[in-house]
């Protein structure tokens, strides 16, 4: 105990530093984060609006980069005969914000169809990850990240440092890569169409690999969402992401878990996960980001379960 | 957690004002309950089951082997404990590989037979700690040790957070004694751990991970590219993995020293080494060590008899396991039979290979240990294609397309980042390099941190890791074995 007064100068001054490195930290972390209006952030604007003026019935599609990627609307709407809404933008927005985000502009009669990355059923993604703090700040939201655990949060912030070294690069920002993920790539049904005439990137086919460990309170979150919407009168259907093959064989054992999981709390999938595997050459820089072709294969069977499960025009 | 996450940003200083406030006598339980909820945060219960079976075998089997006069019984109970400390290990770790193995020998053999290939565990931790215990009991075997009669101080020494994940593999005789200490606080002990651990901060996250984003590319897509662009990727994985481990080391130094415990030192310059022998002796030295002591000496006496060859044979063995511990697969093995021989070729050439010097009259040149720098560099580089490769099939392309299309360098790989963060790696790279072969250099820059404006480096360092570090990544390359 007597160390204890020899150590408190130190410890006090550590502690002045450190506080003086997280101001500076965020002030510099706030000044940096600079997007433009033509973003892929600030495609979620779009989104809001095109879910808030859309009609009623109509089909709501949620999820991550899988569906912006992935789906096209217009063939889904011609084929159904409803209008579609793709709220599909982005994994990291977590999946508690995207289903917070639809619920309140849902009516009854509309049908929502949400497709769930992997990943928000294990680990903490569900609470969002980096791109939901940037997209707090872009849209001046910070109520947005009260429900993301502290160290979660700090741990992203840490992430977001990118900001600050790296992106302030202008080079790096219209470079031919990057160029496709903007505003103004996406179609008025929420799909993203830049990438549909570009060759296929080259990406790493390792995997990291998905924790074992589900993540109940997400589980949990999906079932109590799809009960509130079954008592509004509407409709909730969950399907699997399309995924590349490689990433599945690497992923079985933990994607077999999280469909068990989901089983267990009586949450029905479409089809199973094995549906939706799509051979590698179908993706465009990830194994999640349909291309083209893919896109096109994954929109007929999309719609061919959507026929078999709510009925549609044809 | 992990060193490089914001919760051990929180966890250490949480667990050192605690370890302040309560008295000498609870200090060890309370180290030891920290080491259990960092392990713990690994959400991986059966970890935390196998480290305390582990802990208690080794407690009881320490004092029964200790109270053994006979010889036979003391040697079986070695065994035995040994068997079961291995069998932890085969099991989360080794079981598919062996399982899958064993299939294609079935198959050949008798056709359609396949055993089901159990899943691959997390075992994060488990051969560090198992590697402790076994030397514990065989220094106590071999009444180099006294085991230690204290359940806590035993569980703490096996168990202590900052070594837990990655090592050090430390000795009782260096670790135990210590843990017992009364703690005085020490001003310069906690300023050298606290700058230590910062530095291995910047180390992993600044270098390694920043390099590791070049080195996956390559190696996750290994069959699109040729030539330089291999040859670079694998001399960047050399120098990532080199900072990536020390960077771990620092921290887990700085972390101890800390709580004024000091840990064994890892690293010597190793890639200044001027031969492979030369390379182990300044690479993961507590890993080395105890494969020296516990694999190659009793197998270099089983060799005895068989002169230069028998010691050969026995590196060639040792390094094989060496390799198979570092993870269950061909590509390891061959990681470690390259070293194996390595070894031996320079064990067995190693009179030659002077005679050759003196013939060449350059035994007595400065350039003479730079070039032996150069060779073991490239001869640890190249091992390490087989260390970083996926599997044999692309550790074998890379081998076989090191030489093709040499001048063809993918540089929209190197510049898919922008220009900064490579600028950022060749400065870092360089200055290091620079301080590496002029330590003046180095103790200028240490001079800094102890000069009267002391502060102020602090907070500029801090923010440079902030700012220019890569917080993506927060596995470490070790973290796997």
């Amino acid at each position: 105990m007597a160390d204890f007064k020899a150590v408190t100068v130190p410890l006090l001054k550590c502690s002045l530093m450190l506080g003086l490195i997280v101001v500076t930290y965020t002030i510099l972390l706030y000044n940096c984060i600079d997007f433009d209006q033509n973003s892929y952030h600030a495609a979620i604007l779009d989104k809001i609006k095109l879910l808030e003026v859309t009609p009623s019935p109509k089909l709501v599609f949620v999820g991550g980069s899988t569906l912006a990627f992935g789906l096209d609307s217009l063939m889904v709407k011609q084929a159904l005969g409803v209008p579609v809404v793709n709220m599909g933008l982005h994994a990291r927005l977590g999946l508690k914000f995207m289903l917070d985000q639809v619920q309140p502009s849902l009516n009854k009669g509309d049908i929502v169809v949400v497709v769930p990355e992997y990943d928000q059923f294990t680990g903490n993604l569900f609470y969002g990850g980096w791109f939901l703090i940037e997209n707090a700040v872009f849209t001046h939201n910070l109520r947005l990240l009260l429900s993301m655990p502290p160290l979660q949060f700090a741990d992203n912030l840490l992430k977001l440092n990118r900001h600050i070294f790296d992106y302030n690069n202008q080079a790096l920002r219209s470079s031919k890569i990057h160029s496709i993920y903007a505003r103004n790539k996406f179609n008025s049904y929420g799909d993203m169409m830049g990438h549909l005439a570009l060759p296929n990137q080259m990406y790493s086919k390792k995997y990291s690999v998905l924790s074992a460990d589900i993540n109940q309170a997400s589980v949990q979150y999906l079932h109590n969402f799809i009960s509130t919407n079954d008592n509004r009168g509407i409709i909730t259907l969950v399907i699997y992401p399309s995924v590349a093959r490689s990433y599945y064989i690497q992923q079985e054992a933990s994607i077999t878990m999280i469909s068990g999981a989901l089983r267990n709390k009586g949450i029905k999938i479409l089809s199973p996960p094995q549906d939706v595997i799509y051979d590698d050459d179908l993706f465009y820089d990830t194994y999640s980001h349909l291309n083209a072709r893919g896109r096109k294969l994954r929109s007929e069977k999309i719609i061919q379960t959507l026929k078999v499960t709510i009925g549609g025009n044809n | 957690m992990f060193f490089n996450s914001f919760s051990y940003f929180i966890f250490l200083p949480v667990v050192f004002l605690l370890f302040m406030l309560v008295p000498d006598r609870l200090r060890w339980l309370l180290l030891l309950l920290a080491s259990y909820v960092f392990y713990g945060f690994l959400l991986k219960p059966a970890l935390l089951v196998v480290l305390t079976v582990v802990i208690l075998i080794t407690f009881w089997f320490g004092k029964f082997i200790d109270q053994s006069q006979d010889l036979l019984s003391r040697k079986r109970m070695l065994w035995l404990v040994v068997a079961a400390n291995l069998s932890f290990l085969l099991y989360f770790k080794y079981a598919p590989f062996l399982v899958q193995n064993l299939n294609i020998l079935l198959g050949s053999i008798a056709g359609n037979v396949a055993l089901d290939v159990p899943p691959l565990l997390v075992s994060i931790g488990i051969s560090f700690f198992i590697f402790q215990a076994i030397s514990y009991l065989a220094d106590i075997y071999f009444r180099t040790a006294k085991p230690e009669p204290h359940l806590g101080y035993l569980a703490l020494y096996l168990s202590f957070f900052p070594k837990l994940l990655q090592g050090p593999i430390e000795r009782s005789k260096d670790l135990l004694p210590q843990l017992k200490q009364p703690y005085n606080f020490d001003y310069d002990s906690f300023r050298s751990g606290l700058l230590m651990f910062t530095w291995g901060l910047f180390k992993k996250v600044v270098v390694a991970d920043r390099l590791a984003v070049y080195v996956n590319a390559v190696y996750g897509n290994v069959n699109s590219y040729t030539g330089l662009t291999l040859i670079l990727a694998t001399y960047l994985f050399t120098i990532q993995i080199y900072f990536d481990f020390s960077g771990y080391t620092d921290m887990a130094l700085g972390t101890a020293r800390i709580f004024n415990l000091r840990l064994t030192q890892n690293f010597n310059s190793p890639y200044l080494a001027t031969s492979v022998a030369d390379f182990w002796r300044r690479w993961h030295i507590s890993f080395s060590r105890w494969i020296f002591e516990y694999v190659f000496e009793p197998l270099q006496m089983k060799f005895r008899n068989y002169g230069k060859w028998g010691i050969a044979a026995a590196l060639l063995v040792t390094f094989i396991v060496a390799g198979l511990w570092h993870g269950a697969s061909w590509t390891f093995i061959l990681f470690g039979l390259t070293h194996g021989i390595y070894l031996s070729v320079e064990f067995v050439y190693k009179p030659y290979r002077k005679k050759l010097y003196k013939l060449l009259g350059v035994e007595k040149s400065s350039w003479l240990k730079w070039w032996q720098v150069f060779v073991t560099f490239n001869l640890v580089s190249f091992a390490y294609v087989f260390f970083r490769a996926d599997n044999l099939g692309d550790a074998w392309y890379v081998i076989t397309n090191l030489s093709f299309n040499l001048s063809q360098l993918r540089s929209d790989i190197f510049l898919s980042q922008g220009i900064r963060p490579l600028l950022l790696l060749l400065t870092c790279i360089t200055l290091m390099v620079i301080a590496a072969i002029q330590p003046q250099i180095a103790v200028w820059f240490k001079g800094l941190f102890n000069s009267s404006g002391r502060w102020l480096f602090y907070y500029l360092f801090v923010m440079f890791i902030l700012i220019c570090g890569l917080f993506d990544n927060s596995e470490f390359i070790y973290g796997r074995f």
